[in-house]
């Protein structure tokens, strides 16, 4: 099924994300994420499933299984074919791998909807959409006969895989250097809790050209625009809180940074580094402008190649213990899972998550209607927000494991009341 | 298409309800056949629960054990020539097959399967009272407290088959069986040990497990107190 290419990939050492989400993946919980594509016209399975046979060799980093070794898990090239399966209202679920032929994706079909679901060690939401946009092309080409033109998005599917697009590019860039991180526990909201097995997912559809407007009114970039505008609707929930000590945690903001615009990588991989923008609460209430001066400087301080690189670094590191090697994936495992906890997952109230803008050729825009990027559950925060934009509308879509939507009111509200349309759907019933 | 009247969004076609702040959309100018098609499919995935073979694994338990009993009967029975020490293992162990019985038989019924529990475990201490010559207390102190004791059993295995359980009442019921079975104990032991009764600790946890024991009887008469209750009390997760 595999070329000749695809021998390093027998088995394959996670990268440094990889490594993280195999750790921390429970049989409750495991990071993953959803990309939906709209079509033109209702999808057909039976091509869908040729389509995706035929992207998966090219790209077969997503055809990796996760086995688990003594001291670390590893990847392992699946033989198998994976199946595409129908949409379900309730996407995202933790399953066994088991019940997927040990696949860490799914293509899934509904409508006129195709969705790809990821586990965060196989790729990061570059890597899911490229993946996702060649299959897409491939279907078109098999459906309707188009001419698949290679783009940011689009690799081409009659080409080898290239080693360069299955590489650990983190351990290619990282610098050796000293690392300190120190941050305080961050606000996040509560509620009560959603039933297991069930996530609830809400979009909001915008023009685009309203929040680069927008944006440019406050001089500042679409995701920084976005960021505040989160940032003050937490604000205002946390004004609610009874208790001050609560009301005076810092509010922080977990942004991915896509690090292939620092470096020159082709991987299809993950290759990303989360940098935290915070809000001094115990300072007093902000403005809107004043968030999103906090914001915009915030994100100018971090998004820097020698700050990501020290992220990265810091990141690596922390595997490389000699000590750390030599102990049993059994033992510390749950170590990595409370470090994860009390390290990450408490000090962000909440990820904003932008892949940006998708441009996809003019004759293949034909056929796609819409495009959406859904963030995945986390282990502690109780919920997360991504964006796309593709056209002439931006989708910002929040996943929440409680029951009250106050959070995504708030931000939605706040749109509509700076002028900015939003529309929205859900999977509720 | 429809608005929010409450959050100012505009809503899909295929929403019912603003899914911000639930407030349902009236719009009588869309009728059912103009509703776009639903953006999620209406099929559910089932979340996994993972399923324990109780059977096998109490099996295999019962297996391993069964092995160091017999083990630990030979040692005993090459060293002494006889059934000393050995035996309160294999009374264990039989008991033990009895806890299992339901899990390993088709035994459905909770009321038999405490039943033989109850009686196994009045034999098992029978069998320790006859090798250490200890019937007087046996009848006089475990017998009444074992029979008490399986009574409070069935009600609570009552209790726990009904549909609608009042936890209140359940924990109220049980404080005043704790309470009565502490004077019991007492009384038995005073009789047993000195032949006359002097009721001195028992009566002094005696007032306090009564007191909660009565405020959760009173809560568990009423519902209006229990939902207030519930609603000062509720905790975010």
């Amino acid at each position: 099924m595999h070329s000749k290419n695809t021998k390093h990939l027998e088995w394959l050492k996670p990268d440094n994300t990889a490594n993280f989400c195999t750790m921390v993946t429970t049989k409750k919980f495991a990071h993953i994420f959803r990309l939906s594509v709209e079509l033109e016209e209702e999808i057909d399975p039976v091509v869908l499933d040729n389509a995706l046979q035929v992207v998966l060799k090219r790209i077969p980093s997503f055809a990796l299984k996760l086995r688990y070794g003594l001291f670390w898990n590893y990847l392992e090239l699946a033989k198998d074919k994976p199946e595409v399966e129908e949409d379900v209202r309730n996407p995202m679920v933790r399953r066994s791998w088991k019940l997927n032929k040990h696949f860490l994706f799914r293509v899934r079909y509904f409508g006129k909807r195709i969705s790809l679901e990821v586990f965060h060690a196989l790729a990061d939401g570059t890597g899911g959409m490229t993946f996702m946009m060649t299959l897409v092309a491939e279907y078109l080409h098999q459906k309707y006969g188009y001419e698949i033109e290679e783009s940011r998005w689009i690799l081409n599917p009659d080409e080898e895989p290239k080693p360069e697009e299955y590489e650990d590019s983190y351990s290619k860039v990282a610098r050796r250097q000293k690392f300190k991180r120190k941050s305080p526990k961050a606000y996040q909201a509560k509620g009560s809790k959603e039933n297991e097995g069930y996530l609830n997912i809400v979009t909001g559809h915008m023009p685009v050209e309203a929040v680069k407007a927008k944006s440019k009114e406050y001089n500042c970039t679409v995701t920084a625009f976005l960021t505040a505008v989160l940032m003050d609707a937490f604000q205002d929930i946390q004004e609610k809180e009874k208790k001050r000590k609560i009301r005076q945690m810092p509010i922080v903001i977990n942004i991915p940074v896509d690090l292939r615009k620092f470096y020159p990588s082709k991987t299809v991989s993950n290759f990303f580094a989360n940098i935290n923008i915070g809000l001094d609460r115990a300072l007093g209430h902000y403005s809107f402008s004043e968030i999103v001066e906090q914001v915009k400087h915030g994100m100018a301080l971090n998004i820097t190649e020698k700050r990501l690189n020290n992220l990265i670094a810091g990141n690596i590191a922390s595997y490389q213990l000699k000590v750390y090697k030599v102990i049993p994936m059994f033992i510390k495992k749950p170590f990595v899972i409370l470090g994860n906890y009390m390290g990450g997952e408490i000090k962000s109230t909440c990820t904003m998550s932008n892949l940006g803008n998708m441009v996809l050729p003019p004759k293949m825009s034909e056929y796609v209607k819409g495009i959406q990027a859904v963030a995945g559950k986390n282990f502690g925060r109780v919920t997360s927000c991504m964006g796309v934009s593709y056209l002439d509308t931006m989708s910002v879509t929040f996943t929440r494991k409680i029951k009250e939507a106050e959070i995504e009111r708030l931000f939605y509200t706040k749109l509509v009341e700076m002028g900015i349309p939003v529309e929205i759907e859900s999977n509720q019933a | 298409m429809s608005y929010c009247v409450n959050c100012g969004v505009k809503l899909a076609a295929s929403e019912e309800k603003c899914p911000l702040c639930n407030t349902v959309v009236i719009n009588p100018n869309i009728t059912g056949e103009a509703k776009k098609e639903a953006v999620y499919s209406h099929r559910y995935e089932d979340y996994p629960r993972r399923k324990i073979n109780l059977k096998y694994l109490s099996q295999i338990i019962l297996v391993v054990i069964a092995v160091g009993v017999v083990v630990q009967t030979l040692c005993d029975f090459l060293i002494s020539f006889s059934l000393s020490w050995s035996l309160y293992a294999i009374g264990a162990f039989g008991l033990l097959v009895c806890f299992a019985l339901p899990v390993l038989t088709k035994i459905k019924s909770p009321y038999i399967a405490t039943m033989i529990d109850l009686v196994a475990l009045a034999l098992y201490i029978f069998m320790i009272a006859w090798i250490t010559g200890g019937e007087l207390w046996y009848f006089e102190f475990f017998l009444p407290l074992h029979v008490l004791t399986s009574i409070y059993t069935f009600c609570m295995v009552i209790f726990l088959r009904k549909k609608r359980r009042n936890y209140f009442r359940a924990g109220g019921i049980s404080l005043l069986f704790v309470c009565f079975l502490l004077i019991l104990i007492e009384f038995l032991l005073d009789i047993f040990i000195v032949g006359k009764v002097y009721l001195i600790w028992s009566l002094c946890c005696a007032p306090l497990l009564l007191a909660i024991a009565t405020l959760l009887l009173i809560i568990a008469a009423r519902p209006k107190l229990r939902e207030e209750m519930s609603r000062r009390l509720y905790m975010n997760y």
